[in-house]
């Protein structure tokens, strides 16, 4: 009978999740934020103590308790509720924005970059041309025509974030296209698709990736800008960013708690993302595998 | 060293500033001893509506804010006689959006005026001299004439965007000699003299300007007191000082020409924290409008600034289309009036700084309003929290689950959380109230073209106790959200207008009034006290917002600045 030899494990079969906390503890602090975020995003309806526009004028503007753990506003509305339902807003518009960015990023920096020549001077010179106008302009102008709502926001957002992002992709294809399994795909007369997908795709995903979680902070900061300007979502739904723009702003004299939950809030998740990121990056790369 | 007067003013602001005078400073000023007045200095102020920039810079556009704007550089027939005012010991706050009460009015570019009967007429004689300045490539310097009063009235009853109805009562009007013009109507009118002379409409604008392009603000020329130098879009108006103006103010009996101050700025800020920050490092010297909730922290922080207190002349409310369902229905609107707890609203969310009125009528309108308290129980009601009543009228018109509608909400409105408590109040009684956004512009056009949705959130200004009546609750009116359309009431406004005795006028309003109220068209929401805020060194105001229709040109071309107080106070 033959014996069953052991494999000896590889260090880098080692799960994912087990490397992110062995080698990225930072990173994986990130990861822990988000996912708490994301759970508190998901599950608002339920663990919410009370609804996000559930007012009590008479308990107005009551500080921090064990009733309210992060007070109540101008209208007696639970501020620790509103940040609940907020995360809800901010996880779903951030994640909705980066995803779709992302795949318009990558759609356009592979054909430009692997193509080259002519696309890639048509693609590029649209690019630039987007790329002139501050992202908050195009943003305000855009949801000025629409109107404010979360579909219009995700859209845009998705599509500005895309177009600009397009150009690290691009980049990184540019660099691959080069590589001598591309040549060889290429002499074995494997088609672009298949070039594209199967060795150009791969090889790019960690600056993709990386994109990704970079994107999702930013959406969410864009669309806290843009509620700041009382274009964001409507209220009375409440997003950080309304929260600090409306009642936070106006009280934050008499109540500091109503900036400083949602300013938290939006600040431990914005960080997050980017340390996660970080550490997604270089667990990703393959140029990084057995480095820490 | 600092001149004793100064040395007087500010130890005078110190003690103030020790003392804690704030709460005093609260109520309208007391009649002041008139001080010398100081030529030079600049003023910058944020006028009463500064988050908007001005939606235009041809008066023939009609757009409400043209005289806020352009009130320092194209003057009227009639304005505010500001020697009338409170602070000069005079009865008249001149706070009101659009109401100059008979006896507080002097002519501005008429000299004299006189209505006459059979038919009715009225007569001006211009003042001789006033004079248009020269202004590069539009237009040498020139006298007024009859003719420009003639042209103007002309171009606004022709503009496509008249208000509709606006002047049907005048026949025609002409200039008899240089100096004369006679409009002639073909019935009493009771907004004769609000219509054209001194009204949101009625600026005086030359034919030269027109033909240069007077949407242009870089054309504008006016006989004002100021000439627009500068404008930035949702930045600053920048107004220097018209060295030819006609008029002069009378300080202890001597004249002294006006305007007093080189240049003014209006700043337009779209956020509400940075115009007070603004304040209160005096960035702006006159600040018109105040929240309440930030009177309390400016008072610490700046106390010497000077107070000014007024019940505004915004209602807040939803109107509710009356032509769309359920809103049809007198019993949904009735309900939802119910629905919504006002008095809790005006005792949190206004800290008890706001009123219950029976809109549209106003106090500031004596004669034509009755408060809540002299009104019947059916409209009392419409004033009491009763959210059981109001499940029961909803039922009874067919909604026992409630239902949904949309309203359309200004973007800038700095009372989204009053919006969102409104919202509250109903999803009690099981009607959702979703708010819809957007810009000001297209908020404003969404209710001229009637395309707004059901519900329209807005702070209504009453302008006068008639308009109050006609602009919102008579046919096919511009800024009627409710699309109020009775013909019986529609008789009534006429009848109203045509009636010369103002004591039988009142009677007519406020029985109308009443009708208005009962048949419930808006949820009518408490009216808020404002503040006006300036600093010690601006002389010659005491809070006074308007001298026409949303026009506060002439008062701003009264103040002149104590500059020396100023550097002593380390600005």
């Amino acid at each position: 009978m033959d014996a069953v030899l052991p494999i000896a494990a590889d260090p880098r079969r080692h799960g994912f999740w087990a490397r992110l906390f062995r080698d990225k503890p930072l990173g994986a602090a990130g990861a822990i934020v988000l996912g708490f975020f994301l759970v508190c995003g998901v599950l608002a309806d339920v663990i919410a103590p009370h609804g996000f526009n559930e007012i009590a004028p008479l308990d107005r503007m009551q500080p921090p308790s064990a009733a309210h753990w992060f007070g109540t506003d101008n209208v007696g509305r639970d501020v620790l509720s509103r940040c609940l339902y907020g995360a809800q807003l901010s996880v779903i518009i951030g994640l909705s924005a980066a995803v779709l960015a992302t795949l318009i990023s990558s759609l356009i920096g592979i054909v430009s970059g692997y193509f080259g020549g002519k696309v890639d001077l048509a693609v590029q010179r649209f690019v630039d041309a987007w790329m002139i106008f501050p992202d908050l302009v195009v943003l305000i102008v855009v949801v000025s025509v629409l109107g404010p709502g979360m579909p219009q926001i995700i859209g845009i957002l998705a599509v500005g974030l895309g177009i600009s992002g397009s150009r690290i992709v691009r980049s990184a294809v540019i660099s691959v296209r080069e590589h001598m399994y591309v040549h060889a795909a290429q002499s074995i007369g494997a088609g672009s698709p298949r070039i594209l997908i199967k060795h150009i795709l791969p090889n790019v995903m960690p600056p993709i990736i990386v994109l990704l979680t970079t994107r999702v902070g930013t959406a969410i900061l864009a669309e806290s800008g843009l509620s700041f300007l009382g274009l964001g979502v409507p209220p009375p739904a409440p997003t950080w960013g309304s929260m600090l723009s409306g009642s936070g702003r106006t009280y934050m004299f008499e109540g500091p708690w109503l900036v400083l939950a949602p300013g938290l809030c939006l600040t431990a998740v914005v960080y997050a993302t980017n340390v996660f990121g970080d550490a997604l990056r270089d667990l990703l790369d393959p140029r990084m595998r057995g480095s820490r | 060293m600092a001149s004793l007067p100064n040395l007087r003013r500010g130890l005078l602001a110190l003690a103030c500033a020790l003392v804690g005078a704030g709460p005093a400073l609260a109520q309208a000023p007391a009649p002041a001893k008139a001080d010398k007045p100081q030529y030079g200095g600049h003023l910058n102020i944020g006028v009463v509506y500064y988050t908007l920039s001005p939606l235009s810079f041809d008066g023939a556009d009609w757009t409400w804010k043209f005289n806020q704007d352009m009130g320092l550089t194209y003057e009227m027939l009639l304005a505010a006689d500001l020697t009338k005012a409170r602070r000069s010991g005079g009865a008249f706050d001149f706070k009101a959006d659009a109401w100059l009460p008979t006896d507080g009015i002097r002519g501005e570019l008429a000299e004299k005026w006189r209505l006459l009967e059979n038919p009715w007429r009225v007569e001006v004689q211009l003042r001789k001299g006033v004079m248009f300045p020269a202004k590069a490539g539009v237009m040498p310097a020139r006298e007024l004439v009859a003719d420009d009063i003639v042209y103007s009235y002309e171009r606004l009853a022709k503009s496509p965007k008249k208000l509709a109805t606006y002047y049907d009562h005048v026949d025609k009007v002409e200039a008899k000699d240089k100096y004369t013009v006679l409009f002639t109507f073909k019935n009493y009118h009771a907004e004769w003299d609000y219509r054209f002379f001194w009204g949101y409409y009625g600026a005086i604008q030359p034919r030269e300007v027109v033909a240069a392009g007077a949407a242009d603000w870089k054309n504008a020329n006016g006989t004002g007191p100021f000439t627009l130098d500068n404008y930035i879009q949702g930045n600053s108006m920048v107004f220097k000082k018209n060295a030819q103006y006609w008029d002069s103010d009378t300080v202890a009996g001597q004249a002294q020409k006006l305007p007093y101050v080189d240049g003014i700025t209006y700043r337009i800020v779209k956020d509400e924290a940075t115009m007070l920050t603004s304040l209160r490092t005096a960035k702006v010297d006159v600040l018109e409008a105040v929240r309440w909730s930030a009177v309390p922290e400016l008072k610490r922080s700046a106390p010497q600034i000077q107070w000014s207190r007024s019940l505004s002349m915004n209602t807040p409310m939803i109107a509710l289309r009356m032509d769309t369902k359920p809103f049809d229905d007198v019993r949904v609107r009735r309900a939802l009036n119910m629905a919504v707890n006002k008095a809790e609203i005006a005792k949190t969310y206004w800290g008890g700084n706001a009123e219950l009125l029976t809109h549209p009528m106003h106090p500031a309108w004596p004669g034509y309003y009755e408060p809540l308290e002299a009104m019947p129980e059916s409209i009392k009601e419409l004033f009491t929290y009763n959210p059981a009543k109001a499940r029961q009228l909803l039922a009874e018109a067919g909604y026992p689950n409630g239902f949904s509608f949309k309203t359309l909400v200004n973007a800038a409105s700095t009372n989204q959380d009053m919006w969102s408590m409104v919202a509250a109040y109903l999803a009690k009684v099981g009607v959702k109230m979703e708010m819809q956004l957007t810009e000001y512009p297209a908020y404003l056009s969404a209710m001229g073209t009637k395309k707004h949705p059901a519900g329209y959130a807005m702070e209504l200004g009453g302008s006068n106790p008639t308009t109050s009546l006609r602009k919102s609750f008579l046919t096919g009116q511009y800024w009627n959200p409710s699309i109020y359309a009775d013909p019986g009431f529609d008789k009534k406004i006429n009848e109203m207008y045509a009636e010369p005795d103002e004591r039988v006028r009142q009677v007519k309003v406020r029985l109308m009034n009443r009708e208005i109220l009962d048949a419930a068209p808006m949820i009518w929401l408490p009216t808020p006290y404002g503040y006006a805020a300036w600093w010690p060194w601006v002389k010659n105001y005491g809070g006074e917002l308007r001298a026409g229709a949303e026009r506060p040109g002439p008062i701003h071309a009264r103040i002149w600045v104590d500059q020396a107080l100023k550097k002593k106070m380390g600005y």
